[in-house]
């Protein structure tokens, strides 16, 4: 008897030990508490690395949504103090005046502002990760931007579904500018920020690794974006022109959503809300793939309606030939996991594709993406999924859009539309423009092609 | 004086008569037995020389409650369908099986800010790791469970003994968010001991693995989104923070549980005398899903720990007699709950929940078939205390719950007999505290959940129940039961406006009736 009830004494004993190694993590387990976490901020190399003072810094929690807001110091750091642990997303915004950049680089830039922007996704933040190093790199200004993105749709059962989708591009310039020969490319990426052996710590896709990228490429991240559908503007290259303070608008069915339909099996659409819907009748292009499909072995997509009277955009890239990718028209993802570029290109037809990074074998199913390089780029803007349940990594980089933006649900009628920067005394509207989405972009409770903010 | 003495000799003469050890003991005739029926499946082998006689119960019932005074994560309504069969089979006096087994399906109705299996009915928190929407609906669970074990003694010195139970649960929730949320839960139980005449020592060990799986789905997949917090769904991961998850779609909680415990016992004839220790670790993972939305078991995907470690003490005394039968018992028990998260490492939410109480009964047969009156007061002194360390949130609440029961065979004619006992407890909390820091601006929580809640822990409450249970002997040695049964429970102060004012001190009903039909 003695000897059982030493046995058992030493069974409890153990188990009350072994209590201590039960949230072991080589890390230790104590108490989680607020912490305070710097960011050391860094121009980009063409910029000498100088630290950069005065620059806006926002931290967002990307578990919580709660956002903490910081001004770096003349040494670079922006220091926040007593925020919760977690994973965070960093956003950096310097803005300067012309003067004060000829000051700090030695040159004079030919714009009256520039603006540095740098962004960094999935930073840990806790007891052990106190610090991170952010490069900021100046923000590409053009003077056509995307104004307007309808891709929420509406509704499913009472509106247009995803047929009234629309993507409005601006002229925010005081000179006419010609859209002939301007591109609208949709981009591909990850949509969802697991870390994996192919991506980057952010969970967007290492296109480095992509299979037949050449050996040791290392910039296929930093200096290129990726496309699955590229649309073009027609034109000989007088033929469109866009007057300052003005849009075009490229519908995906330029017709009017808001009154019935025949598809292309001659069934009836009918609208039961025209109020959850627009005319898209005004567009000034419309995608049609009809011939395009038809030209390499696909039929006419029963919702791709053509207008005779809006012309067509051309259809740049679809996909490797051979492997063409599977939209049937210029369809945007409802949720917003996608983003947009528009960019002039001489020697687009040199542009290589790639299968992304997670394909280790190409096969008939595998699909291809354009690489389009950032130098490119005109405007760019990155869209969100609304679900903070859901969030996927950037696909662009920060000089080109600083943060995203989202709608705030699906089907929903609500379009992402530019703030008004200022109205010129004749009148021109002069949209926001500081490559920072979650700043230049608000919802549209309803989208409003060739409309403005309210 | 003389005569005095003599009346006293007589009745303690009597009283000597009577004092004979019951030679067979039916745990169904009573509900003073009822602790001693637990007790059988959680140290069966205190009981191995207990003469309990066999038995089969079969029993049906409906119960409905209404519940206006509640925790808000606890239904408005509920209606629950029960079946329910147990005994024990005496294969020879070495050698005894028992077991049960039970089904039930329970409707509720209204329950919000819980997309769970858990609810607050009859705890003040619940564990961390859970999803969260607002939005009220109502649930459907279906609950089967099962059980069983054995005692054997060798050679009158030797015990050893065997308890096993599985339980499988089902809920589904009816409106958007929708829960689905299967549970299997299987575990046993070694036990063994020894005994040399009066005395004996025991121990047992078990383990027991409950798996939990979930999925959340919406049909109006738009409401699945921040700007509809009521049915967005969140997580609460503590007491008082909210999360984004996006494993709300599908994920598997896994707890395992390691038991140990130790006791002695003196037994002379029907009067028994032991102290008892129990200890329980509990380790509950959320697994999330991995990259390709898939989620199984795996330490990789783990993304939440939740740990609880049980000690508990009783000593009680049983003496069972053909007239008076007594029983008391005191009891310790402290829980420490401490979550640990993986992506923070570090632990979030710590809870200590620390209980002292008392129970004291006794049951008078007027004659072997016929109980005059039963008996019974308890006590019971809990102090707890819930804190989120990232919340932030601090909830002390210490309490006493005092009770009786007091019950009687008001009639006896032959085969029929009617038994009608009434219950009374009051809950009083006698210190409490509640401080929240909002550390977070998207928080529904702490006006959800904490203060209507509290005000609730903090409100004195009275709790009354009155049951009647109508027996008929059958041929056979069966008897058939009916029974209906009513308690009501109703706030006592308004100490609940320091908190919530606006918390509802409805009076809560609940009725039950049933039959029963053993042999």
């Amino acid at each position: 008897m003695k000897k059982l009830f030493l046995l058992l004494s030493a069974v409890l004993l153990t188990a009350s030990c072994s209590n201590d190694d039960d949230f072991s993590s080589g890390n230790g387990a104590g108490n989680l508490g607020s912490v305070n976490f710097k960011v050391h901020l860094n121009y980009d190399t063409t910029h000498n690395d100088l630290v950069v003072g005065l620059a806006e810094v926002v931290l967002t929690n990307t578990e919580t949504g709660d956002i903490y807001n910081a001004s770096s110091a003349t040494n670079g750091v922006a220091s926040f103090t007593n925020i919760l642990p977690g994973s965070y997303s960093i956003t950096a915004t310097k803005t300067m005046s012309n003067l004060e950049y000829a000051d700090l680089f030695g040159f004079t830039p030919t714009t009256e502002q520039v603006i540095f922007n740098g962004n960094q996704q999935q930073v840990i933040v806790n007891a052990n990760v106190t610090s991170t190093s952010l490069v900021l790199r100046a923000a590409r200004m053009g003077d056509l931007v995307i104004k307007q993105i309808y891709y929420a749709g509406s509704s499913t059962t009472q509106g247009a579904l995803f047929r009234d989708q629309f993507i409005e591009i601006y002229n925010n310039s005081n000179e006419v500018i010609y859209a002939d020969g301007l591109y609208i490319a949709q981009l591909y990426g990850k949509t969802n920020r697991t870390v994996q052996s192919f991506t980057l710590p952010s969970g967007q896709f290492d296109w480095n690794q992509s299979l037949e990228m050449p050996f040791g490429t290392t910039n296929a991240n930093t200096n290129y974006v990726y496309s699955d559908y590229v649309i073009q503007i027609p034109g000989n290259g007088t033929q469109y022109p866009i007057q300052p303070g003005e849009s075009m608008v490229i519908a995906q069915n330029a017709q009017n959503h808001q009154a019935p339909l025949v598809d292309n099996n001659g069934e009836p659409i009918s609208i039961n809300n025209p109020a959850l819907t627009i005319d898209l009748s005004a567009a000034t292009f419309e995608v049609y793939l009809g011939d395009w499909g038809v030209s390499v072995g696909r039929d006419v997509y029963v919702y791709d309606i053509q207008n005779p009277a809006v012309p067509d955009m051309n259809i740049a890239y679809w996909g490797r030939p051979g492997w063409y990718n599977g939209n049937k028209d210029f369809l945007m993802d409802n949720p917003g996991r996608d983003s947009f570029v528009i960019f002039h290109a001489e020697d687009f037809a040199s542009y290589a594709n790639f299968s992304d990074p997670s394909v280790t074998v190409i096969d008939n199913n595998t699909r291809f993406f354009l690489q389009i390089p950032t130098a490119v780029i005109i405007d760019g803007v990155d869209l969100q999924h609304f679900n903070a349940n859901s969030q996927r990594p950037k696909m662009l980089p920060s000089a080109i859009d600083a943060s995203e933006i989202s709608c705030d649900a699906s089907f929903n009628s609500q379009s992402v539309i530019r703030k008004i920067k200022q109205t010129t005394a004749s009148g021109r509207v002069i949209l926001e423009d500081t490559n920072n989405s979650a700043a230049d972009f608000v919802k549209l409770a309803k989208a409003d092609p060739y409309g403005f903010a309210h | 004086m003389k005569k005095q003495l003599v009346g006293l000799f007589m009745v303690l003469s009597t009283s000597t008569l009577f004092a004979q050890s019951l030679d067979t003991i039916s745990l169904r005739s009573n509900g003073f037995y009822h602790s001693i029926e637990q007790e059988l499946t959680q140290t069966p082998l205190l009981y191995t020389s207990l003469n309990l006689a066999d038995y089969t119960q079969t029993q049906l019932d409906l119960q409905t409650e209404d519940l206006a005074f509640k925790r808000v994560q606890t239904a408005e309504k509920k209606q629950q369908y029960n079946f329910s069969t147990q005994g024990i089979f005496n294969i020879d006096p070495s050698l005894r099986l028992f077991g049960a087994i039970r089904f039930s399906k329970t409707e509720e109705e209204n329950l919000g800010y819980t997309l769970s299996s858990e609810r607050t009915q009859y705890q003040e928190v619940l564990t961390p790791n859970y999803f969260i929407a607002p939005q009220k609906g109502n649930w459907t669970n279906q609950h089967y469970h099962l059980q069983a074990g054995s005692t054997k003694t060798i050679r009158n010195r030797y015990l050893l003994g065997a308890t096993i139970h599985y339980t499988n649960e089902k809920f589904i929730r009816t409106v958007d968010p929708r829960p689905q949320i299967t549970s299997h839960d299987l575990g046993g139980k070694l036990h063994a001991g020894y005994q040399l005449n009066q005395h004996r020592v025991y121990g047992y060990a078990g383990l027991q693995q409950k798996t939990e799986t979930g999925s959340i789905s919406y049909v109006n997949q738009w409401l699945n989104a921040p700007v509809y917090p009521a049915t967005y769904t969140r997580f609460s991961s503590g007491y008082g923070r909210l999360l984004y998850s996006n494993t709300y779609s599908s994920h598997i909680f896994r707890t395992l549980y390691q038991q140990l415990g130790l006791g002695y016992q003196y037994q002379k004839d029907n009067q028994i005398i032991n102290a008892n220790y129990y200890y329980q670790k509990s380790m509950k993972d959320l697994y999330a899903r991995n990259v390709n939305g898939n989620v199984f078991i795996d330490k990789n995907l783990i993304t939440h720990k939740y740990r609880t470690l049980t000690y508990g003490a009783n000593v009680n005394y049983i003496r069972l007699q053909n007239q008076w039968s007594y029983k008391a018992q005191l009891r310790l028990k402290t829980v420490t709950g401490d979550n640990f998260s993986v992506i923070e490492q570090g632990r979030n939410y710590h809870s200590t929940q620390d209980q002292i109480g008392a129970t004291f009964g006794f049951l008078k047969r007027a004659d072997q078939q016929r109980i005059a009156i039963r008996a019974e007061i308890y006590t019971d002194y809990h102090q707890n205390r819930y804190t989120d360390l990232l919340g932030f949130t601090d909830k002390k609440i210490n309490s006493l719950l005092t009770g009786c029961v007091i019950g009687s065979d008001l009639y006896r004619k032959g085969a029929h007999r009617l038994y009608v006992e009434t219950d009374w407890a009051f809950y009083q909390a006698l210190d409490e505290g509640l401080i929240y820091n909002a550390t977070s601006s998207a928080s529904y929580f702490d006006q959800g959940v904490l203060y209507p809640d509290h005000a609730y822990d903090v409100s004195s409450r009275l709790q009354g129940g009155l049951q009647a249970n109508y027996f008929v002997q059958l041929s056979n040695q069966r008897e058939l039961g009916l029974f209906a049964r009513y308690y009501g429970q109703t706030a006592v102060s308004d100490d609940y406006k320091k908190y919530d004012s606006t918390l509802s001190i409805s009076h809560n009903t609940t009725f039950v009736v049933g039959l029963t039909i053993a042999y």
